[in-house]
């Protein structure tokens, strides 16, 4: 379960986020949505920690995010990641699964590998993999950590139609998990979310993912 | 270690750092051939002088590249994102980014320089005691200024921005600091001379040089003037221990102090 309650954050004179509140249930997949700029990147990057915020709070599972003991509930993958070029899949994979301070279980590694299709492509260094080859390694690496809550910074951009539904499917199967994902797509919105959290000029707005028309994104002047 | 084994293997599969390694074992080759001329009795000791001499014009901009670059790409490639939100504090990263970056630049330069002595052994004759005195200098060099190379790849925000601060960094370090204390130099006196001296010897270039000549006995320690005793107040090994812990220490904490302070902002 993710918890923001009241929280703003100011950059200079600009209020970027205005007294947000949004509750993401357990097992809910929730789309973050907003216009460019619309300060969903600062949001996912407060929840994380990454920015500090003066004013509200963020619980992650229960735990307030500005302790350290979240850390082992969320992942997290970053929107254009390009990972370590020069090291195989394997590699990036291992050391990453280290990255928990423990030691990688590599059954759980080739598991995940053929969960996301690349077992094949194991040896291979990371700068020779397509866009939608890195991003389904990214998802391995996630899912290796198979913690609660899963945040995705726009997973789709950039993906050419048939990357886009081998990613949506990978998440669609996903079973037990908080999942939070910001996205420009309507369609794959309606495709694998319960809920939209609509970010416009600082302000969040929750719907039911039926009661959100792409109006709501045009601020009606569709209308 | 997992760091270093990753460093290991993104640096070694890349070209930039073979690149890096091939300059300085050409410069260090054609050293070694201008040295051949060179009375055989002290032949080595002026070798080991003049390589490092060259070094000081290398070493610290390689070293200034190759680690403000690999802390800059992962913030670009977001591995410092997924990192970040695991186990790690960005102190915690830093630390073991340029503990892993230290020991693969440390590595790869000072073995070269271990297989280059086998070479300059059947030229020259070899002292052991000069050697080391060389090595250690050249490693120092190579701590400090990868050190800053940490500092400048974790303030840095966009590839341009580290390009210019390296640059920077090198040109202040290597000539300007000289400049200004030429400008100083007329007004040292017994009375400030210590002061001047602290200063000085705070430059790790100026320090190593001294201790790298002292310790060839190139430079005496015995016939010093009085106002030279006045200025090596402490031995040069003190120096050079100051200077690196303090450029370290300084530059560590500067980088993630100016990290966290971009982070508020």
């Amino acid at each position: 379960m993710i918890e923001i309650i009241g929280l703003s954050q100011q950059f200079r004179q600009r209020k970027v986020l205005d007294n947000i509140h949004l509750v993401i249930e357990k097992n809910e997949i929730c789309a973050l949505v907003g216009r460019n700029g619309s300060g969903k990147s600062t949001l996912i990057h407060s929840i994380l920690g990454l920015i500090p915020y003066k004013q509200g709070s963020i619980r992650l599972a229960g735990f307030d995010n500005r302790s350290e003991k979240w850390k082992g509930i969320v992942s997290y993958l970053p929107e254009k990641f390009q990972l370590y070029p020069h090291m195989t899949c394997w590699e990036n994979l291992f050391f990453f699964a280290s990255a928990t301070g423990d030691a990688p279980n590599e059954e759980e590694m080739i598991k995940h590998l053929m969960n996301v299709r690349l077992w094949e492509s194991k040896d291979e260094q990371v700068k020779n993999f397509s866009k939608g080859m890195l991003q389904r390694l990214g998802l391995a690496i996630m899912l290796y950590y198979d913690t609660e809550i899963l945040i995705l910074d726009e997973p789709t951009s950039g993906l050419d139609p048939l990357g886009r539904i081998e990613i949506l499917s990978i998440l669609n199967s996903l079973s037990n998990k908080t999942v939070l994902f910001s996205s420009h797509h309507m369609e794959e919105i309606k495709q694998i979310c319960s809920h939209v959290a609509f970010l416009e000029e600082g302000r969040m707005t929750k719907y039911k993912v039926n009661e959100f028309t792409e109006q709501h994104l045009l601020g009606g002047r569709l209308a | 270690m997992m760091y270093l084994w990753k460093e290991w293997k993104e640096q070694s599969r890349a070209k930039g750092m073979w690149l890096s390694l091939s300059m300085v074992v050409l410069s260090s080759i054609f050293i070694l051939i201008e040295s051949l001329s060179l009375p055989r009795a002290q032949g080595f000791q002026v070798f080991l002088l003049s390589l490092y001499d060259m070094n000081v014009f290398i070493l610290p901009l390689l070293s200034l590249y190759i680690c403000s670059f690999a802390v800059m790409q992962e913030k670009e490639q977001k591995t410092l994102l997924i990192l970040l939100t695991k186990k790690e504090s960005y102190r915690k990263f830093l630390y073991k980014k340029a503990f892993a970056i230290q020991g693969v630049t440390a590595a790869l330069f000072i073995g070269w320089y271990f297989i280059f002595m086998l070479f300059a052994k059947v030229f020259l004759k070899f002292d052991g005691a000069a050697f080391l005195a060389f090595l250690l200098t050249s490693l120092v060099l190579l701590v400090i200024f990868n050190q800053i190379g940490v500092f400048l790849g974790s303030v840095c925000k966009t590839r341009m921005q580290l390009i210019g601060a390296n640059i920077f960094a090198w040109f202040l370090l290597l000539f300007m600091i000289d400049l200004a204390f030429l400008y100083v130099l007329p007004s040292i006196s017994q009375s400030n001379v210590r002061l001047f001296s602290t200063f000085y010897f705070l430059d790790p270039l100026h320090t190593l040089h001294f201790y790298l000549e002292t310790s060839l006995g190139l430079f005496p320690l015995d016939h010093l003037s009085r106002l030279m005793e006045k200025m090596v107040w402490l031995k040069p090994s003190y120096f050079v221990g100051m200077d690196l812990i303090l450029w370290i220490v300084v530059a560590m904490e500067l980088g993630i102090w100016f990290h966290s302070k971009g982070e508020r902002s």
